[in-house]
């Protein structure tokens, strides 16, 4: 770079003080909203996904083949046969944390005054607390034992139905042949995950008690598999799919957590398209905003651009010089929307943004009680990046003009 | 003098088979007699239901059945006004709901209830217990001249709705007057007790119902029979559900 050219450059953009400033505060503000953006579009669709492999899908999934089809009305006569067993090979696999075979079933819980209607997830409570996280979330009470009967209930549940640890609820379903069957069962804990449908409809039961209460020994209706990363699970689904194929002449369905949870990630999808068009909308108003005040300061400095080419500047250089201006301008936005972006990021990933308990009850998927982002070193490079080209593309018509600006016309108009 | 001969007699057959241990065919028989004593093979009837749960407001129905056999009967909703015109309509293995201004009618499921009732879909269905259950005497007493049985009834299959049933009934009338439905754990769910004998259709009936709900205490449902009448033959085109909204 022609170092006196990048010295001019400088000179006059610092030489037009208002100009500049406001210049560099709209590319500024720019660049901090698309780092904030950005890390809440990561922090919150990344919590999202994380919550619900946690939650509800974990990271793969083997079911009978026929169960999902028929997964609306919860079927427990398509189950996996010998589903420990399996589980147990499955956990084989170096990429695997844990598999928790689960019973999914429908089923009503009463205090003998009111009752609830409540999905039981039968579970080996040993692989589940490796599988999901409900181990962690119970804030009452303890975890299950495989040896003793209990059930965990979670808060919202508990609260509707005025139960309390060590009191007795009636659990009454449907065996896998759809014969009635009620029972006593003592709370043995509480769990509360914050999101509002799992702690209402939720409840946890030892594997074995499922065994008996829905009369299908040794069976389940899903082996939920942790791994010990989430990127890279459907790669994993093929692995599984081979060693159960040596271990079970069962068909069995095994799926990646995207499968199951279609309506996060398309929602993620569609919040993707439409975060793109608000940066489009964000970049071009910063190109438009530059191109606007390049223009009217290459219209105002015809007479020294005119002088300059006279002393025996080239057009080329005329042009590099009006670039390079837009470079400063860059930089300085640059700067100024790393600091403004940084502190709003700040914000963002230690205090968020609260939601309230009456919006998380509407809502089908897990989420926080907070909108938090999670920022990431890239998420400056990509806003700089953007802000740099903004103000690059700004001033490449402006510079233009500059370029063919003809000596003797801008000479006749004198110099200010 | 023919009742208390004939309960004497019912009365050493249950001692006898209970000596040898066999398979209870009094009790069978019983259970049999029992299946065939509630209704006419063919009939007319005009039915009230009431189903009280606290917290809500009871729900009231009226209802008038033609029936036949054990497995085709057809129900027009007629009281309160705004639900005139439903029918239900148990053909077979299927219930049906069918709604005036729904054009096709909907099956229902087993497990459901009965129109917001303590009663499931398969208890109006199931009204025949001699084809699902094993019956056994537990007990029995003199009452008078008659003799009163406590039988309980085991479910032949896994898939009966009910693992175990408790019968009390009279061996000359075979009129249950209490039913106990147990779960597979042994825990009751639901009692049925049947009382104000009358004369309907020529004989002795139960014309009042009360089926109790142990998954919600004070929750029940009371069916009153104010009228039950024999019929001749009933048209096959009353049972099909093609034909409900005609």
């Amino acid at each position: 770079m022609n170092f006196v050219l990048f010295r001019l450059a400088v000179r006059n953009v610092l030489k037009q003080k208002r100009r500049t400033f406001f210049n560099v505060l709209a590319l500024g503000i720019n660049t901090a909203m698309i780092i904030l953006l950005l890390g809440i579009l990561r922090g919150s669709y990344w919590l999202m996904i994380e919550r619900t492999i946690d939650l509800r899908t974990g990271h793969i999934q083997v079911h009978a083949e026929g169960y999902e089809a028929e997964k609306r009305r919860l079927p427990l006569d398509i189950a996996i046969h010998d589903a420990s067993r399996l589980a147990r090979r499955i956990e084989e696999l170096p990429e695997v944390k844990a598999a928790s075979p689960r019973i999914r079933a429908a089923a009503t819980l009463s205090n003998g005054r009111y009752r609830a209607p409540v999905l039981v997830m039968a579970v080996e409570p040993d692989a589940e607390a490796q599988v999901g996280v409900i181990q962690n979330s119970v804030v009452e009470g303890e975890w299950l034992d495989s040896l003793q009967s209990g059930i965990i209930v979670g808060k919202k549940a508990v609260d509707l139905l005025d139960a309390r640890l060590g009191e007795s609820l009636l659990l009454y379903g449907r065996t896998s042949q759809e014969a009635n069957n009620l029972i006593d069962v003592p709370v043995r804990g509480v769990f509360s995950t914050g999101f509002s449908e799992m702690d209402r409809m939720v409840v946890f039961v030892p594997l074995q008690f499922g065994w008996e209460f829905f009369d299908m020994p040794g069976e389940a209706t899903e082996i939920v598999i942790r791994l010990n990363r989430t990127l890279g699970a459907s790669k994993v689904v093929s692995r599984v799919k081979d060693i159960l194929a040596k271990s079970t002449d069962q068909k069995l369905h095994v799926a990646s957590w995207q499968y199951f949870a279609k309506d996060v990630v398309e929602g993620a999808k569609a919040d993707l398209i439409f975060y793109a068009i608000l940066f489009v909308i964000l970049v071009s108003l910063a190109v438009f905003g530059i191109t606007n005040t390049m223009t009217v300061s290459v219209f105002e400095r015809v007479p020294e651009i005119g002088a300059l080419r006279a002393l025996g500047m080239e057009r080329q250089s005329v042009h590099r010089m009006l670039l390079l201006e837009g470079f400063v301008l860059g930089l300085g936005g640059i700067v100024a929307g790393s600091i403004l972006g940084g502190l709003l990021a700040w914000w963002m990933n230690t205090k968020g943004i609260s939601i309230s308990t009456e919006a998380l009850e509407q809502v089908a998927i897990p989420m926080g009680d907070k909108f938090l982002a999670a920022s990431r070193f890239v998420d400056w490079i990509i806003g700089g990046g953007l802000a740099m080209i903004s103000a690059l593309i700004g001033v490449l018509w402006p510079a233009r003009r500059a370029a063919r600006v003809p000596v003797t016309a801008a000479l006749a108009r004198g110099v200010r | 003098m023919r009742t208390v001969f004939s309960s004497l007699i019912i009365l050493f057959l249950v001692h006898a088979n209970l000596a040898v241990g066999a398979k209870d065919p009094v009790a069978q028989s019983l259970l049999e007699r029992m299946d065939n004593a509630l209704f006419p093979q063919t009939y007319e009837m005009t039915m009230s239901m009431i189903t009280h749960k606290p917290g809500l407001d009871d729900l009231n129905y009226l209802y008038e059945i033609v029936g036949q056999g054990e497995d085709r009967s057809l129900m027009t909703v007629t009281e309160p006004a705004r639900e005139r015109g439903k029918k239900i309509l148990l053909s077979g293995e299927n219930l049906w709901l069918y709604v005036p201004d729904v054009s096709r009618p909907i099956r229902l499921t087993r497990k459901q209830s009965f129109m917001g009732t303590t009663f499931s879909n398969e208890d109006v269905m199931n009204s025949t217990m001699a084809d699902d259950y094993d019956a056994e005497i537990q007990s029995r007493e003199m009452r008078g001249h008659e003799v009163y049985f406590r039988a309980i009834l085991t479910a032949k299959r896994p898939d009966v709705a009910y693992a175990r049933l408790e019968v009390g009934l009279d061996s000359t009338s075979c009129i249950p007057d209490t039913i106990v439905y147990y779960g597979l754990s042994g825990k009751a769910l639901k009692r049925l007790t049947l009382s104000e004998l009358r004369e309907l259709a020529g004989r002795m009936r139960p014309a009042h119902m009360k089926m109790e709900d142990f998954i919600q205490e004070g929750a029940y449902t009371e069916v009153e029979i104010l009228r039950l009448k024999e019929r001749g033959e009933l048209p096959e085109s009353l049972f099909d559900p093609t034909q409900l909204g005609k």
